[in-house]
């Protein structure tokens, strides 16, 4: 069940992504949300779930851009594993958790991008690309932390989010 | 019987003979006056006159009296005639405005019907990333749309087609940094270049490849060059909003504003064919203008041609002879004694 919910998340947050933000773009900047959503899972759930989530919803991405495919699932499941290594040594309920988690992983994740744009022939500065898309990108995503962090948590341990085969700690 | 006329009775019936025969001759008009008539008119006239400036004063006074009146009537309907006339004048310069405008709208794809053959779409989507510029419309192969094809707006070029589904297009925006375009500036040099996407989001474009000593300077427009085998000459690209140098001296670049305003697209105009014969011709250029500057050449397999300032009205350089680019040529002969500078995108 939560992985029907986690794709149709996925699904709606590049939707998103592709008709509403363009409009709500700061200084031509538009959050990420599918890698908001891998980190909270993440977050949640631990390093290998949140592995998985973010290759196939970084794959989902790079299909629908089209280029360099790929780039994007290696990037989030290498965020998703890091901040899965988290999971249990932090206060989750805390609503600031969450969001320095996300600006943190969010520049960890662009700082991956970049890095491995390079390797593939992609020409962006580094620098230029943290400066100017990167860290905007990171603040924008810790920005919506607040708005959808609570309906995640609560649909994560109560409701379709929830890990059933986890054993309750 | 004779005493009854008296003498009296002899002259009056002489008088009234004599006043007679008078009338009589002068009934017919005559031009010329007899001097008794000369000398009595002398001295009637110039009484005659004074009495008549005199009428004419008083007169004028009191006419002056009773016009007041009506001249105030006559104002008040003035002045609300000529309020009633602005107003309809304003609302007659709105209509004009407002007919411009549609003319523009609606009237570009009739004003270009000669040039180019044009499919109407709509924007349904942007790329998702912010790494790339691109959009996606709602139209595909089934409408036969093909990659490659232009994309513009009335104000300017937009990008082209890359892939293509049975319904939807994506187009590559020339703000994304991989897209290139073969420019020229629209003025009497026609400096050349390529426009490509700035990377930081804000929107501008960046013209690079001109040579350091080309003549571009701000408010200049760029163009389309149609050297390179994808984007027909004349389409508008943007305006020069500053030059700067680069290091190494040998080539500046201009950032341009680009014309269409990419935050807003909604409709877009898909070039599905091309009357090359109707295109906007550019000016000759002055005979010397290939050998000014670095002539840099070759081509980019990235889709647009890079093209080097071969003369685009005729070429005594022995190269390609881009002047009258029809759409199958790159100009891919290498100017032998320039090195290209490193290209995009390799």
């Amino acid at each position: 069940m939560r992985y029907i919910v986690l794709a149709v998340a996925v699904v709606v947050a590049l939707a998103l992504e592709s008709t509403i933000f363009p409009v709500l773009s700061v200084a031509g900047i538009k959050p990420d949300l599918v890698l908001i959503i891998v980190i909270f899972f993440a977050l949640l759930n631990g390093s290998r779930p949140g592995a998985v989530l973010g290759f196939f919803g970084g794959l989902l991405e790079d299909l629908l851009i089209g280029k360099f495919i790929g780039i994007n699932a290696l990037t989030m499941m290498i965020t998703g594993l890091v901040v899965g290594q988290i999971e249990n040594k932090v206060y989750r309920e805390n609503i600031v958790v969450p969001v320095i988690l996300t600006y943190a992983g969010s520049v960890f994740c662009e700082i991956l991008f970049l890095l491995f744009a390079r390797l593939v022939g992609m020409n962006i500065p580094f620098w230029g690309g943290l400066a100017r898309v990167g860290i905007p990108v990171a603040i924008y995503n810790s920005c919506l932390v607040p708005l959808v962090y609570g309906k995640f948590y609560r649909s994560s341990t109560k409701g379709w989010l929830k890990n059933r085969q986890a054993a309750q700690v | 019987m004779l005493r009854f006329l008296s003498r009296t009775f002899i002259i009056f019936v002489l008088v009234i003979a004599a006043t007679f025969a008078l009338m009589w001759f002068t009934a017919v008009p005559r031009q010329v006056l007899a001097p008794v008539e000369t000398a009595a008119r002398s001295v009637v006239d110039p009484v005659n006159a004074g009495l008549m400036a005199l009428t004419r004063y008083a007169r004028g006074l009191t006419d002056m009296f009773v016009s007041v009146g009506e001249l105030q009537g006559e104002k008040a309907e003035l002045v609300k005639e000529l309020g009633e006339l602005r107003q309809e004048n304003n609302r007659l310069k709105e209509y004009q405005l407002e007919n411009i405008r549609l003319r523009e709208l609606l009237g570009f794809k009739e004003s270009s019907i000669n040039q180019f053959n044009l499919m109407a779409a709509s924007v349904v989507g942007r790329n998702p990333s912010n790494w790339h510029s691109t959009l996606t419309v709602n139209r595909g192969s089934r409408d036969g749309v093909k990659p490659d094809m232009v994309v513009i707006v009335p104000e300017g070029l937009v990008g082209r087609v890359t892939r293509v589904t049975p319904h939807t297009a994506e187009v590559i925006l020339i703000l994304d940094p991989d897209a290139a375009v073969g420019g020229v500036s629209q003025t009497v040099d026609q400096t050349p270049g390529v426009v490509v996407g700035t990377d930081d989001g804000l929107g501008y474009l960046k013209m690079i490849h001109v040579p350091y000593d080309a003549v571009i300077s701000k408010g200049d427009t760029i163009v389309t060059s149609g050297l390179g085998r994808l984007y027909p000459r004349g389409l508008r690209i943007g305006s020069v909003i500053r030059v700067e140098n680069e290091s190494g001296g040998f080539l500046k670049h201009a950032i341009l504003k680009p014309f269409a305003s990419f935050d807003h697209l909604q409709e877009v105009f898909l070039v599905t064919g091309v009357h090359e014969e109707n295109l906007p011709k550019l000016p000759e250029p002055p005979k010397d203008n290939a050998a000014a500057g670095a002539n840099a050449s070759g081509t980019i397999d990235s889709g647009a041609g890079r093209h080097g300032p071969t003369g685009l009205g005729g070429n005594d350089q022995g190269g390609t002879n881009a002047g009258t680019a029809d759409l199958g040529r790159t100009a891919t002969t290498a100017q032998p004694d320039v090195t290209p500078p490193p290209g995009i995108g390799e």
